[in-house]
């Protein structure tokens, strides 16, 4: 894992954390530890991503 | 994180946003508060001013986990020695806005003297204000005719013969009483008592 990655996905994790709250995260997390990769790359988390801003989670 | 991450945990006991921020702040995901409250250190002849404007941060709460906005009070540093602060070397921005109190500036304290603000400075000079004006006084100041305050124009007794006068005999008759009364000579305020006084007269006035 490189550093800018993981710099990516500590930002991203704490940005859906607040921003989204606990089930939107749980997605986040599984489907990036679902993955078949053993380190995602940063296309799996824009992605992942992605897929939780057009599913409607309530936001805080 | 890589740590959490490569063990491919999935969190399970996390159920509520508390349970959530927790777990995210002992994996160093959002970093715990760092803001120190403490005001900064001085050293010998530096003093420290609250700011009127206080910083607002955004800080997790952490019993709702909610970002929301606090209030931090920060401090100037200012090397004027209280004895010779007065309004004009208050602090000002660019837009001349004062950066700090100036209840705090000049060490104004609360005194029970009197029902209306009025306050000895470190100077020790008498303020009276109000959110209209501030005035100071002090013994030895010159008095003039029209300066608020003083002691032949102002005061609970000549307010309460200027209403006598409006019942009785009209307003214009009220007024022409205290035309007169603006006739007098500049003099000077004895002592302190005498500051005082007209500082309650000046603040009781402006209020």
């Amino acid at each position: 894992m490189t550093t800018s990655v993981e710099a990516k996905l500590i930002v991203t994790t704490a940005e859906i954390i607040i921003t989204k709250g606990v089930p939107a995260f749980m997605n986040f997390w599984k489907m990036l530890c679902t993955s078949d990769k053993t380190v995602p790359t940063m296309e799996d988390i824009e992605s992942a991503k992605g897929q939780l801003d057009s599913a409607d989670y309530f936001k805080y | 994180m890589i740590s959490i991450f490569e063990q491919r945990l999935i969190p399970d006991h996390i159920s509520t946003q508390i349970d959530l921020i927790r777990w995210a702040k002992n994996h160093k995901i959002i970093p715990r508060n760092t803001i120190s409250l403490r005001p900064p250190k001085i050293v010998d002849g530096e003093y420290l001013i609250p700011r009127k404007n206080k910083l607002r941060k955004q800080i997790i709460n952490p019993v709702t986990g909610r970002l929301k906005n606090k209030k931090i009070t920060t401090f100037i540093k200012t090397n004027i020695i209280p004895e010779d602060r007065t309004l004009k070397n208050l602090p000002r921005d660019s837009t001349k806005k004062s950066k700090v109190r100036f209840q705090d500036w000049l060490r104004l304290k609360n005194t029970s003297v009197s029902e209306h603000p009025v306050g000895q400075a470190a100077n020790g000079k008498w303020y009276g204000w109000s959110h209209r004006a501030i005035s100071a006084f002090a013994a030895g100041d010159k008095v003039k005719p029209g300066h608020i305050g003083n002691k032949f124009e102002y005061g609970k007794e000549i307010d309460d013969q200027y209403r006598q006068l409006e019942k009785s005999k009209g307003i214009e008759a009220a007024d022409e009483y205290l035309k007169g009364l603006k006739n007098f000579k500049p003099y000077l305020i004895k002592d302190d008592n005498d500051a005082l006084e007209h500082a309650i007269r000046f603040a009781r006035d402006v209020s």
